[in-house]
């Protein structure tokens, strides 16, 4: 370990020297990056798909003037990124990124459909209705324009109907409840905390907004990236939390049955209280919004008051951010990894050329190591030159070394796009102590492919 | 009008009516000039549902009044003022609507006056409302298959597989492409809801284990996202179609297993918006 750090002093001595040279090298004002900016971070709902989720956060972007019609995504002249943090509902906690069934009363979206085919083959002795997977979505958003249309011509699945959606409803809180008290833990948000350590590295100012069960999911990413970049680089908006813990301006609506009437009745002292501005008498109930909790059809719908509220405490956090001082740089890709302790991991990077990228050489021909860490946890941080002259089509190898005090830990390795966010991420044992040994032949994570295609674009890839 | 004239509102069968009433003891719409007693006439609104395919008929004068009593046919004149029913709906001169079994399914309406014979001037309208409705199912499987046949709700493809059929390779199974086509909305809406339906697919076939497939189909999941959402000037609307599709494309039990595994494959992990070129047709 002493032996290193010496190295790493005289590596830092000589990259001193080569500073402006480097970064010179590896301008970021080119097409293959975006220019630093904010990222909107987008924690999903209970139950919502990937689509739904990808759909609420544009829906979001559209509400703050962005991406809707050519308008840019531009916040005080600086560019916006959107991206969505996923989370699917019904996760054992601690399953991390191998998550494959839920703990009792605690119910995916699989687990909803279960219940629809059981009410549905209790009124249908045929079992057709039961085949509609289609319902089972119309069930849970409330919008039951097909099943209305059936309730018609038979009108006892009318009851029925009312009977399931509030039958889901208390699921529904159940489910956050459970949650709640069964919080999950660091393997289940490794992922998206290394996003947010890549992200703060690059300098993102972070705008959080999180919507249901997002909440639970927010909280920790704010505990999480705030200690390194401070309170001021990063901001939440709640919408309908699920836990009376805040990080930022919260808004629940009187209407909000899941969270006011089922989540209550599930874990009570668990309900922030109902905003002044959107008690039920300035927030009228709307037909085709039976839960009052939906993200768009609740608090973003053009037609009702938190709409406007909710774009001004966003609007109003992002006016405050500030840039984060972390030490790192944007690049048309990045490598960053972390582990979960303590200990000295190393991250190797071999450019198409053999050019090997590390501590003790933190210079490539394409790229740079710009944070090194050597005592817990991470991140390191591999970025690739910005320049399309610069950065060179082929494979880079990315391995690591547990150099010490590491055994036994698990690290995350994740590499982005600039322009397209996470293209890979792996979690795997750091393996033995090799010191400097293995820093020749460190342990093979990835190899991500640089090509171009028959315009000239860059692709990029992992193999 | 008279200066005691007073508005009352009737609830009559889910209907509303609005008659003007005297306050002399007379009722009509003028005062008559001749020398005949005139008598307080009220017309009251009517309605009749009647299944399709089953005959019913209702006398529109049955609930109106005569000097607060029970109206005689025979001392009124019947006057139909305004009418869209079918041909298979037909208005007796004695007020009597009849509807026969052909007639077809919808909601129709007429306009009507009587008058007191002996005044002609003493007259009082209402309307009368006669809904169609389509036939009662027996069962829930008669309601889908009713609902079926009538357009009310689509027929999807369910067979076991995952894809469906997709006979035109659009990446979009034909049902689904059917189902969009018949919508009222423009050319780009549809092509945007063609491109959503096309990245669930992808999403219930992806390989989870292929992780370049993954974030492809996560980038191709955002892209339809923004571009549907960009597609509507209502934002409610947008949703509402981005769910339509959502729900028309995962069907079926085997379907949403399929969509699960994609979704667990990125839980955890995050994807981009896209800030331009989101949608590929347009």
């Amino acid at each position: 370990m002493r032996i290193k750090i010496w190295q790493k002093i005289i590596t830092v001595f000589i990259l001193i020297a080569h500073t402006t040279v480097s970064f010179a090298a590896v301008s970021s004002d080119t097409s293959l990056c975006i220019a630093r900016g904010y990222t909107v971070g987008f924690f999903n709902g209970v139950w919502n798909t990937p689509s739904q989720a990808a759909a609420g956060a544009a829906a979001m972007a559209r509400m703050m003037g962005h991406g809707f019609q050519n308008a840019s995504n531009i916040f005080k002249g600086e560019p916006v990124q959107y991206e969505v943090f996923y989370n699917v509902t019904g996760c054992k906690s601690g399953t991390g990124a191998i998550c494959v069934k839920l703990e009792d009363n605690v119910f995916s979206l699989e687990d909803v459909a279960e219940s629809f085919i059981q009410r549905a083959n209790e009124i249908d002795a045929r079992r057709d209705l039961a085949k509609r997977g289609e319902l089972v979505f119309e069930i849970i958003s409330g919008d039951t324009a097909l099943l209305d249309k059936l309730s018609h011509l038979y009108p006892a699945l009318q009851n029925w109907k009312e009977q399931l959606i509030t039958e889901l409803k208390a699921k529904a809180a159940g489910t956050v409840a459970n949650l709640a008290s069964n919080p999950p833990t660091q393997a289940d948000y490794v992922k998206h905390n290394t996003r947010l350590d890549a992200l703060a590295l690059q300098k993102q100012k972070l705008m959080l907004v999180a919507h249901s069960q997002g909440n639970l999911f927010v909280n920790q990413a704010y505990k999480y990236i705030s200690p390194k970049i401070g309170s001021s680089s990063v901001a939440v908006v709640h919408i309908a939390p699920a836990s009376t813990e805040t990080h930022g301006k919260a808004w629940l609506a009187s209407i909000d049955t899941v969270i006011n009437v089922a989540l209550r009745a599930a874990a009570p002292g668990n309900i922030v209280p109902v905003n002044a501005e959107l008690t039920v008498d300035k927030f009228p109930f709307s037909s085709v919004d039976r839960s009052g909790h939906e993200l768009v059809k609740t608090y973003l719908d053009v037609s009702r008051v938190a709409r406007a509220l909710i774009k001004d405490s966003i609007t109003a956090a992002m006016n405050n951010l500030q840039t984060p001082t972390l030490q790192g740089n944007i690049g048309s890709f990045t490598i960053t990894l972390t582990w979960d302790g303590a200990g000295d991991v190393d991250l190797h990077t071999f450019e198409p050329n053999n050019q090997h990228v590390y501590y003790s050489s933190r210079q490539g021909v394409v790229g740079y190591l710009d944070v090194d860490n050597t005592i817990a946890k991470g991140p390191e941080h591999y970025f690739a030159s910005c320049d399309p002259n610069i950065l060179q089509p082929g494979l880079y190898k990315v391995g690591l070394n547990n150099y010490s005090g590491a055994t036994g830990r698990t690290a995350t390795v994740q590499v982005a796009t600039s322009v397209g966010g996470v293209v890979y991420e792996r979690s795997l044992g750091v393996g033995a102590v090799r010191g400097s040994s293995g820093n020749s032949s460190p342990l093979p994570v990835v190899n991500v492919k640089v090509a171009k295609d028959t315009t000239g674009k860059f692709i990029f890839s992992v193999q | 009008m008279n200066t005691a004239m007073e508005n009352k509102s009737w609830m009559l069968w889910g209907l509303v009516a609005s008659v003007v009433l005297t306050g002399c003891g007379g009722g009509g719409d003028e005062q008559p000039p001749s020398s005949s007693p005139t008598v307080k006439i009220e017309a009251f609104n009517d309605s009749l549902t009647v299944e399709s395919g089953k005959a019913a008929s209702v006398n529109l004068l049955t609930n109106d009044k005569w000097e607060g009593g029970s109206l005689n046919v025979a001392d009124v004149m019947f006057v139909v003022v305004t009418s869209n029913l079918p041909p298979a709906v037909s208005v007796g001169a004695s007020g009597l609507v009849s509807v026969a079994s052909a007639a077809p399914e919808g909601t129709y309406s007429l306009g009507y006056r009587i008058c007191q014979k002996t005044v002609a001037s003493n007259c009082t309208s209402a309307n009368a409302t006669v809904v169609v409705s389509p036939p009662q199912a027996i069962s829930v499987a008669d309601a889908l298959q009713k609902a079926e046949q009538s357009g009310a709700i689509p027929v999807l493809n369910r067979d076991n597989t995952i894809s469906g059929v997709d006979t035109d390779n659009n990446g979009v199974r034909d049902d689904v492409d059917r189902y969009i086509q018949n919508l009222p909305d423009t050319t780009t809406q549809k092509s945007a809801l063609t491109q959503a339906s096309s990245a669930l697919t992808v999403a219930m076939t992806v390989n989870t284990a292929d992780q370049n497939a993954v974030v492809a189909t996560s980038n191709a999941i955002a892209a339809a996202a923004v571009c549907v959402v960009s597609q509507y000037e209502n934002p409610l609307e947008a949703d509402k179609r981005h769910r339509d599709i959502e729900k028309i494309t995962i069907n079926t039990l085997e379907r949403l297993k399929a969509y699960q595994r994609y979704s667990l494959a990125i839980n955890g992990s995050s994807f981009v918006l896209p800030q331009e070129g989101a949608c590929h047709e347009n």
